[in-house]
């Protein structure tokens, strides 16, 4: 199964936010996407996602267009995650990641999805989210999208905008590795993402984006080369070590 | 259990209403009137008088905060009021229109109750066409906002226009009062009961939204159907309450807000509990209002932004105190 954008545009107030952009992500393989701020990271997600629809082009999932298919249909096949965290209500821990079991009829959080992931992820389940910090609310928010795609192997997409934000270096690495295992049953997933280093050590492909238009693509070794990193951050970026243990850095403005 | 202890309290607060009022009436009055009634005295006060008007004030109270739960979970923001879809505003406008063009001294109450349900009704449906176009939460927050304060403008100026006489009627009105309380009014409101049961059962489409428009759709619940879904069913409860008894001030917003710090956030708790403290809330606030000058009676509506005002500013200072992130 795969989340495929073909020639697509995406036009607000004269603007072009997206031009002609063509990606596919597929099934079990974890695309991650990078790009400067305002390159239409987002909106594209939104775009393949089916809460907005294109201005030109199409996007399909698993070959239906998401904006075609009922939204609960939608909701069982695909989690998203957005920037946007508006929680204003005491909800606890638990009651939060319970919601991503929603689509199938399983929203009260005693069952087993929700308390493995209570578990596997050391979240206090009865805490309030209000009380809690913004990297344990990202956490609950990242959990209850895994609620929704749990178990669901290659049935089941995942499109995340910057999960890892917010989040220690213990979360970054446990999230990248949860992300690897859901790979390894059949998930596809699109990531955005702003460490490019993590990029390169969490994806199976890379998609860069600048000024709403894929700069390039390709595999890990393909995409991230420094010419590529240059055009689409439009800053000096340097490469220490080779092959494996490369790092990109930006150079520091003088 | 906890829903269930509310609602034993309820039962007791009903029978305990009946015994207070301006005429002494006792427990064993009570017993006697379920017995043998040889009074007939004791059998209107109580049961043409007392019993509709604690009947009134659960259902009211129950519509109102019940609305109040579900107007918060729906524009994600705890200090909303029913109010801000504009039912209140427009049923006061209606009902001054009403009072106004109506040139007779004895008011009929249930063309007064009439136009000033339709009017809720009518506001609402505009607020929903106006705040709707943009799309965004906020657009229907601020359509709500203008137009609460175009109707308010219309009651001023009825007012302006009016005689004494109708000028007293507007104001009463506005302030909010069980006094009309009659069996037929009692039986309209039984429409309430009936409408706080389909807001119950959209409670996990409310826990659902509360994520935000987006996060909602992408867990199968369309924001735009439930927001309108969800106005209609508040304007009909609030509408409903309004007509029959007045503006019943910071019900709808305190009382879910009490829930929550108690009971969580779960619109499956949220909605039958404000339902049952809110009827048992405006049923206290009722009894007080008719006893405390008694033989005269306060407008309960006085009473509960009275009190409810200073409540839920202390709620807002004690409840910022536990906050962590925001």
């Amino acid at each position: 199964m795969n989340l495929s954008a073909r020639n697509t545009s995406f036009i607000l107030r004269n603007r072009a936010i997206l031009s002609d952009i063509n990606l596919e992500v597929q099934g079990g393989k974890i695309t991650v996407l990078l790009g400067p701020n305002g390159a239409g990271k987002s909106t594209l997600l939104k775009i393949l996602s089916g809460y907005l629809k294109p201005t030109d082009g199409e996007v399909l999932i698993a070959g239906y267009n998401p904006q075609k298919i009922s939204l609960q249909a939608r909701a069982k096949i695909l989690g998203v995650l957005t920037q946007r965290n508006s929680l204003e209500f005491p909800f606890t821990a638990r009651e939060v990641i319970a919601m991503g079991r929603m689509p199938f009829g399983q929203s009260e959080g005693f069952d087993e999805v929700t308390q493995e992931l209570l578990s596997m992820f050391g979240v206090a389940a009865d805490q309030s989210y209000l009380t809690m910090s913004g990297g344990e609310q990202q956490l609950v928010q990242l959990c209850r999208v895994f609620a929704q795609v749990w178990g669901r192997g290659s049935e089941a997409f995942l499109l995340l905008d910057e999960p890892m934000t917010a989040l220690d270096l213990r979360h970054q690495s446990k999230i990248a590795s949860t992300l690897r295992k859901l790979s390894s049953q059949g998930l596809g997933q699109l990531v955005v993402m702003h460490d490019i280093n993590l990029a390169a050590e969490l994806a199976d492909d890379i998609v860069l984006m600048s000024h709403g238009k894929v700069v390039a693509k390709g595999s890990v070794a393909e995409a991230l080369k420094i010419e590529n990193l240059e055009r689409t951050f439009d800053t000096v970026i340097n490469q220490l070590g080779r092959g494996s243990e490369r790092y990109f850095r930006a150079e520091l403005e003088k | 259990m906890k829903i269930a202890a509310l609602a034993l309290a309820v039962c007791v607060l009903a029978v305990a209403s009946l015994l207070f009022g301006s005429a002494d009436i006792s427990l064993k009055d009570l017993f006697r009137l379920l017995s043998h009634n040889d009074d007939p005295r004791l059998s209107t006060i109580v049961l043409d008088i007392r019993l509709p008007r604690t009947l009134l004030a659960l259902l009211v109270g129950a519509g109102v905060s019940a609305s109040g739960a579900a107007i918060q979970g729906m524009f994600r923001n705890p200090l909303a009021d029913p109010a801000l879809i504009g039912v209140s505003a427009g049923a006061a406008l209606f009902a001054a229109i009403y009072v106004v063009l109506d040139g007779s001294q004895g008011l009929s109450m249930i063309g007064m109750t009439g136009s000033a349900f339709v009017g809720g009704l009518l506001t609402t449906w505009i607020v929903l066409v106006v705040g709707g176009r943009g799309g965004g939460l906020s657009t229907m927050l601020l359509a709500g906002i203008a137009i609460n304060a175009i109707a308010l403008s219309g009651v001023g100026m009825l007012s302006y226009l009016s005689t004494d006489m109708q000028l007293r009627s507007i104001s009463f009105w506005a302030l909010g009062s069980l006094n009309g309380a009659t069996w037929i009014s009692v039986l309209l409101a039984l429409a309430i009961p009936v409408v706080v049961f389909l807001i119950f059962l959209e409670s996990r489409n409310l826990n659902v939204i509360t994520l935000g428009d987006e996060e909602a759709e992408h867990l199968g619940v369309s924001h735009q159907k439930l927001r309108v879904r969800i106005v209609s069913l508040c304007a009909v409860a609030v509408g409903i309450g309004v007509a029959l008894t007045g503006i019943i001030a910071f019900l709808g917003l305190v009382v879910p807000h009490l829930i929550r710090m108690t009971l969580g956030s779960n619109h499956r708790t949220v909605v039958p509990a404000s339902a049952l403290l809110g009827g048992m809330l405006l049923l206290v606030a009722d009894v007080i209002s008719r006893t405390m000058f008694a033989p005269t009676e306060l407008p309960v509506g006085i009473l509960t932004a009275l009190v409810g005002g200073p409540f839920f500013i202390y709620l807002i200072m004690i409840e910022q105190k536990g906050r962590l992130a925001v």
